[in-house]
This record gives C-alpha cells, structure tokens and sequence, in this order.
C-alpha cells in the first residue's frame, strides 16, 4: 500500500477501505500475531505488550447471506455482518479471536466464528468483562479476569508478558486515546478543524492498524497539517448518538447538507478512547480501572445513567445543536435508551433528535431527505 | 433447503419405526395437581391486589432467582416481570394494548415482548389480574440476560423508586473460571442485602434466608425429579404440562406450600408411569421443544399430536425450573437438596455461598455464555435422555436471551443426525405470528419423520 505522499486522514480512509491488505503486509513485515476481536471491551494494552496487532471485526456493508445458517435474522445486521467477514474468509489471516463479554447480539458472531472460521493459530478467548461496571466489586472481579487473559496469551506465544511489555501496551493505548481527544477538542470550535466524517474514519483506522503507526500519523498530521488548515463554517451543529455506525458514506451526505458532526457517542468514535488506563503499579489493575471507568455501552449503564452524564457534557462542550439517533435495526441495548435519551436532550438541554434505523446498507437517497428536513426544522426554530 | 433433505435420509436412522395406526396406544387421564397448580398462581397474582392494604412491600425484578434475598424480609411480594408478560402474552387482546401502550412511547416492537406486555401494563396502570398496576416499592433484580435490568431501569425511573442490581457473571463456558465469578457474585449479594436493609428499613431475616434456600434445593430437586419421570415411554406429561407446572418452582419455591404440591405431583406422576398412562395416548414420536412457546397459540403442540408427536420437554421447562446435576458422563440427575449434599447452612456467609455457587452453575445460563458448545452438549444429552425423534425450535423473536444461539444448536443436531424443525413466531406477541405457515411447517416436520396424520375421531 503506497500511503507516504497522502494527506494523513485520507492515509486513514485509505487504510480503512484495505484494512486487509494492511494487516497482511504488517504480519509479513514484523512477523507478529495478529488477533481480532468484537466490541471495544477488550483490553488492548495486552495484546499489544504481547507484541500482536489488535483488529476490531467490523463489517463491510454488502449485502450477504452466508450468516442466516448461523444466526438469526432478529439479531442486529451488525453482528451478521461481521460473522460474515469471517466466513467469507476476509480475515484468514487472524491469528486469533477474542471478546470481553457485551451484547448478546455480537456475542453470537463470537461464538460462530470460533465454531466456523478457523484462526492460523487457533486461539480465542472470551473475556468475563462485568455486566455492571458500576459495582465496587466489578474491579476485583475484572482484575482476576485479566490476569487469567494475560496468562492464557503468555501461553499462547510462549512467554512471559513482563510489566515492562505491559508498560509499553498501556504508553501506546494512552497515547492513541489522548491524540485523538486533542483531535476531538479542534471540534469544539466555532469553525471546526476536523469534520465528523474525518473523526470516524480516524477511529476506524486507529481500530484495524497498527497503534504505534497510527499514533506517529496523529502526531504528523497535528505537527504539519493542522497549521494549514482554516476550518470550516460549521452550520448547524450535530452530534451522532447510538448503535455501531462506521459508515462515512452517511456522515459525509449529512455534513454536504450544512452541518457539521461536532461530537459522538458511539463504539467508532468517542466511546472507544474517551479515558485513559491510570498510572500505577499494578499494570493490570490499571488496565481493569480503564475499562471499568470507559464511557459505557449501554448495555452496561445501569443501575445509575452514567451515559447521560456524559453526552449531556459532550453536548454542551461542543454546544452540540442537534442530534441523529442512530440505531443498527434491532440493537436492544440502544433500543432501550433512545427513547428516555430522546426525551432527556430535549427536555434538558433543548437539543432536539432526529431518529435513524441503519441495516448493513443504509438508503442514503431516503435518509438524505429526513436529515435536510430535520435540519430545516431547527432552523426555523433557532 | 439442503437440511429438509437431511431430515428425509436421518429418518431412517432416526425416525420411529411404529406401524401407522390410529388407534389409541396407551391410556391417558386428566392430572389430578393441574386444578391445584392454577390455584397456586392465581392465589400469587390475585396477592398483589391486596397488598398494599396488608402492609407488604412490593418488589418487581426478572426472572426468579431475584427474590431469594427479597424473601428474606417479612411481607414482601415478588412481581416477576417474565412470566407476567407471558400471562398477557396468552391473551391476544390484552396483549395488543399493553404493547401498543408500550410502542407509542417509543420502544421498538421488536424488544422482549414479555416486557413490552409488562411495561405497557405500567403505563396504563392496568393490572392483568384486576385493578390499577401493582405500584413496587422497590425494584431489585439478577441480571443475567441483557434485557433484565435494562428493563428495571425503566420502570425504577417511571415509579422513581429505589433500586438495585445483581450481575450474574457469564463467561466463555459454564465451567470457566467458575470460582472467580462465584466470588464476585457473592461480593454483591452482600452489597443486595445490606442495600435490602438500609432501604426498606426491614430486618433480613438470615433464618429466614436459609430456609427459602432449602425451600428452594427442596423444589428444584422434585421438579428435577418430575422432568426425569418424563423419559418414560409414553410420557406422563406433554410440553404443555410442563410449561404449567413450573410455575410453582420458578415462582414461589419460597413457600413450603411449593414442595408439598410438587412432592404430590412427583408420586401422580410416578404412579402415571407405572400405569403406563399417556399424556397423549397416540405417542409415536417424541419431540423436543426449544425456546418458550407461543403462549397466544398453545396449538402448536395439538399439530405434533395431530401426528402422534409428543412434546416431551424443553431446556426452558427444565432447566427454568432447576438446575440439573451433570456427572461426569454427561448424564442430567435430579439437583440433590442441600442436606442431600451434606451441606449444614449456619450462617449468613454459608447461605450466601451457596447461593452463589448454585446460580453460577445453572444450566439455563449456557445460553448467555458466548459459547454454543454448552448449549449443544445440553441438547444433545436431552435427546438422548429424553428418547426424542427430533427438535422443534420455536424461533422466537419475543425473546433475544433464549433465541440467541438457536441456529447454532440447530446445526449442532443436523451434524448429529437429528431431525430439526422449525418455525418463527414471537412468545407474547401474536402479531408477529403466521398460523398457516406454522402449520405447514410443522406438518412438513412430521411428515419427514415418517408419520401421517392420525384420523381421529
Ligand atoms: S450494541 Fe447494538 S449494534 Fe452493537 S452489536 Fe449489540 S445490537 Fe449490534
Ligand atoms: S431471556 Fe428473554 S424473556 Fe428473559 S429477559 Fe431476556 S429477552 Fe426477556
């Protein structure tokens, strides 16, 4: 892949589009492990102390049909889509598979994928992250969890993961997380720097590649081209809430139409690096408080609405105008929140939202409609 | 279609080599406990209508582990959020409204429909069984299915009452790092009690506990035994029998009535065996039934009968209504009490190690695991516990919990040459039901096993 004489973000989409391509040339150049994994639950920082490449499964947005066998059709066209990534052989060359427990949905794409799609070294893992976070006792538990992980990898490659291995593991996640957060706070301003579709494809790249890479391209495009750039009129201000969504395709129609995504709350974007693992001896721990202090899924957002503390934040720091719900058909977890979080942005802050069901390919003619009449809404009522 | 294909050729491996015939096999009788069992839970809905005049508290969570720590207060009652949704789901009627009430304020219709039935009923302050809605005072709940406290949570919020959650702790396989997620389980058990007590400001009896815990081994290990009476040929009871009595065990194993009707029970049904005596008197081939079934339409198991197929159990009915022990080959026993364990609970930390332990282990929570393997080994065992000819799976789009890994455990059969059938339908919600093509469905399913309809009179 010739991606030197690129602008950084399109180094991203382009990255994105060959993921494949990509994680085949790594293992060839470095001769590392690579290991997928479902949801953003899974902590990182071990597999990169252990010398592999993380990659989040994602899907490819075409229409398929080599899943109905294996899951039905009730689940989210997410996870069946990612299933079919796998059975399609687009990942043949994973070296493993792994979750940290999260929705049942994406869960089935787990389990199928280690009944049909054989891993080059077959080795999965699942995870036991706590259901409720919000429990004092999910840390200890979590702990013990990610100790049993990181034994289990160390048997895998044959060595010990040191604590300097997981220093290392921890240094590149953190500083993957707090680049992209400074990239996020450019959209604060009144012209923002970086557009919505920009972000996402930055968060997409940053989950299939190598984090190291990623992190030296977030610091060039900071360094060199950011100088460069004017900003843009950001028209209405949006923000995009919900399910698993990585489809620019969407985003880049939405932003065309006089609007600019300032701020998310979803698993490709912000809900992915929002926190950092905190500094501490006990590397594991520390990984453990990392994700057990990560702004929730919602599936895990209870007893307490820990994400509308959140979003609510978001929506003033990036005085957030308007927001697009976006839900994957069938997703329960986002399913149950909408609605009261339609009804807390309007009733609290005055931010009113625009509803959007997505499947695997989403009807951009039909949704372009819906946003332009929404945006012309709040327009007549700024 | 390759798998109907399959079906025809297993047939001869596996289908029943019974003569075709339409005369009656074996003798049959109505069940004497049946009347008994209704009783048993109307008396439990009909409770909730005084309540509040008698000075309980009223508690509402899932499922039926979440009221082992409530009933160790005085005067509390347990609303339990499923098989109220399946008590509405049984009645189309009704059924429309509370999911109608439940859609117009905007959750999806394709949510558990047991909820929407539920919280419809909330927001209409109708209670199914007569009068305004059972108003909790608390809401406490296990979570093991994503749905569980997703769905407390809004009902915490429309009533603004206090309210807490126990996350069971699933993981890879049942067996998986069991001790670890014991612990944690324990750890917040502790948390639920004290939180019992600091916000009802009642006493948590721990006496009391441990005798709801004996209550509880108690009634498993009978309805353990009632289900394993079921293998005989022909089977004392159908599927539909099955999902009635459980109640009882999955509702109200805290009370002794509960015991003293399933130790009743156990011998009617030990004595049907021993007569020979049929729930159905044409059964020619024995069906094992994945998922709940469609409570709005209890037909589907009149078609199997139609062909002489018997329902003869499901994992929901046994393991909804206990945990099997499983010895080291695979086999399923009756769950033994805890004095058959040789277990003495003296103390709070005993009963609240124990009870960790047991919910850890149950069954039913393979299918929450992220693993089908479980799941397909417990299927496998059925059939051949249970002497089943085949599978029928309800794909149920009112439950996302139980339906998950369904085409998975259906593949599983095929591989292992057992005949599977299908249909979709949805537990609670009527409008998500296609009647001819359950029919045809089923039909062609025992067709494939080599039976004609029986002419019966
Ligand atoms: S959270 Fe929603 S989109 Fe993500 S896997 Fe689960 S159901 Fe699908
Ligand atoms: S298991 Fe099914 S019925 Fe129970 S809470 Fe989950 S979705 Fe609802």
């Amino acid at each position: 892949m010739v991606l030197k004489e690129k602008l950084v973000m399109d180094r991203f989409a382009e990255v994105v589009k060959n993921r494949h391509d990509y994680a085949r040339e790594w293992k060839q150049r470095t001769g590392g492990r690579v290991m997928g994994y479902f949801c953003t639950y899974m902590p990182e920082e071990i597999l990169i102390a252990a010398g592999m490449m993380p990659v989040r499964i994602l899907g490819s947005h075409e229409p398929q049909d080599v899943t109905e066998r294996h899951i039905y059709s009730m689940f989210c066209p997410f996870c069946r889509d990612c299933l079919a990534q796998g059975l399609k052989g687009r990942f043949e060359y994973l070296d493993g598979i792994g979750m940290a427990h999260t929705c049942l949905h994406i869960r089935q794409a787990y389990s199928s994928w280690v009944l049909h799609v054989p891993t080059k070294q077959n080795f999965s893992y699942y995870i036991s992250m706590p259901a409720k976070p919000q429990s004092p006792r999910a840390r200890p538990f979590l702990i013990k969890e990610l100790e049993a992980f990181k034994k289990a990898v160390e048997e895998w490659i044959g060595r010990p993961v040191t604590n300097k291995d997981l220093d290392k593991g921890i240094e590149v996640m953190n500083t993957n997380r707090r680049l992209m957060r400074q990239i996020y706070e450019l959209r604060k301003a009144d012209k923002p720097l970086v557009t919505g579709t920009e972000c996402m494809q930055m968060v997409c790249a940053s989950q299939c590649m190598d984090k190291e890479e990623h992190n030296k391209l977030l610091a060039e495009f900071i360094k060199n081209e950011l100088p460069k750039r004017t900003g843009r009129d950001a028209g209405t201000r949006l923000m995009i809430i919900g399910s698993e969504d990585d489809d620019t395709e969407f985003l880049a129609m939405a932003e065309s139409l006089g609007a600019t995504v300032v701020a998310d709350d979803h698993c490709t974007g912000s809900r992915y690096f929002w926190n950092e693992a905190p500094k501490s001896e006990d590397r594991i721990a520390a990984i453990a408080d990392r994700y057990i202090a990560k702004v929730p899924c919602p599936e895990k957002d209870w007893e307490e609405r820990r994400r509308w503390t959140h979003i609510s934040k978001l929506v003033d720091e990036y005085k957030v105008q308007g927001a697009l719900m976006i839900q994957q058909k069938f997703c329960d977890p986002h399913e149950f929140d909408i609605p009261p979080l339609m009804k807390m942005l309007k009733e609290k802050k005055n931010v009113p939202s625009l509803f959007l069901e997505f499947d695997v390919t989403v009807p951009v003619g039909q949704f372009r409609t819906r946003v332009e009449a929404f945006l012309e809404t709040m327009q007549l009522e700024m | 279609m390759e798998w109907v294909a399959t079906w025809v050729f297993l047939t001869h491996k596996w289908g029943p080599s019974v003569p075709k015939t339409t005369k009656a096999r074996y003798p049959t009788k109505p069940l004497e406990g049946w009347k008994h069992c209704k009783e048993l839970r109307l008396q439990h809905y009909k409770a909730f209508i005084t309540a509040r005049d008698e000075g309980k508290a009223i508690f509402t969570g899932s499922g039926d582990g979440s009221q082992i720590l409530v009933h160790a207060l005085h005067d509390s009652l347990f609303l339990s959020g499923e098989p109220y949704g399946a008590s509405i789901g049984g009645d189309p009627a009704a059924s429309d409204a509370f999911s109608e009430a439940c859609e117009a304020r905007g959750f999806a219709r394709d949510l558990d429909s047991y909820m929407r039935n539920y919280l419809g009923s909330m927001y209409l302050d109708r209670y199914y069984f007569g009068g305004p809605f059972p108003r909790p005072d608390f809401v406490f709940s296990f979570h093991v299915c994503d749905t569980h406290f997703k769905w407390y949570q809004i009902v915490a919020e429309h009533f603004n009452v206090p309210t807490f959650g126990i996350d069971i702790p699933v993981s890879g396989r049942l067996s998986d790092r069991r001790e670890s997620r014991q612990e944690y389980l324990a750890s917040q058990i502790y948390d639920g009690i004290e939180w019992l007590e600091k916000t009802t400001h009642r006493r948590f009896d721990d006496e009391r506990f441990i005798q709801v815990l004996h209550n509880l081994t108690e009634t498993e290990s009978l309805w353990g035994q009632i289900c394993i009476q079921n293998q005989a040929i022909p089977a004392p009871l159908d599927q539909r029998a099955l999902f009635t009595l459980y109640f009882p065990g999955f509702m109200l194993f805290y009370q002794p009535e509960t015991p003293a009707f399933y130790r009743e029970l156990l011998d009617e049904v030990k004595q049907r065996v021993k007569d020979g005596i049929a729930a159905w008197p044409y059964e020619r081939a024995r069906i094992l039934h994945d998922s709940q079934p469609p409570w709005h339409w209890m037909k589907v198991f009149r078609i199997m009968e139609q062909y002489g197929g018997v329902s003869v159990g499901s994992q929901y009915a046994f393991c909804g209504g206990c945990s099997f022990d499983v010895d080291d080959q695979g086999v399923w026993h009756a769950p033994k009490t805890i004095k058959e364990r040789g277990i003495v609970l003296q103390s709070r930390e005993d009963a609240v190690r124990f009870l960790a332990e047991w919910e850890v282990g149950r069954l039913m929570f393979s299918v929450f695991c992220g693993n089908a393997d479980d799941k397909n080994r417990q299927f496998l065992q059925m059939v051949k516990q249970w002497h089943c000819d085949g599978v029928m799976f309800h794909l149920n789009r009112g439950c996302e919990g139980v339906a998950q890994l369904q085409l998975e455990n259906r593949l599983a059969m095929i591989e292992a040459g057992i005949p599977v059938g299908s249909f979709e339908g949805n537990m609670a919600d009527h409008r998500e039901f296609d009647e001819a093509q359950t029919i045809d469905r089923i039909e062609s399913f025992m067709e494939s096993l080599g039976l004609t309809k029986l002419e019966l009179a």
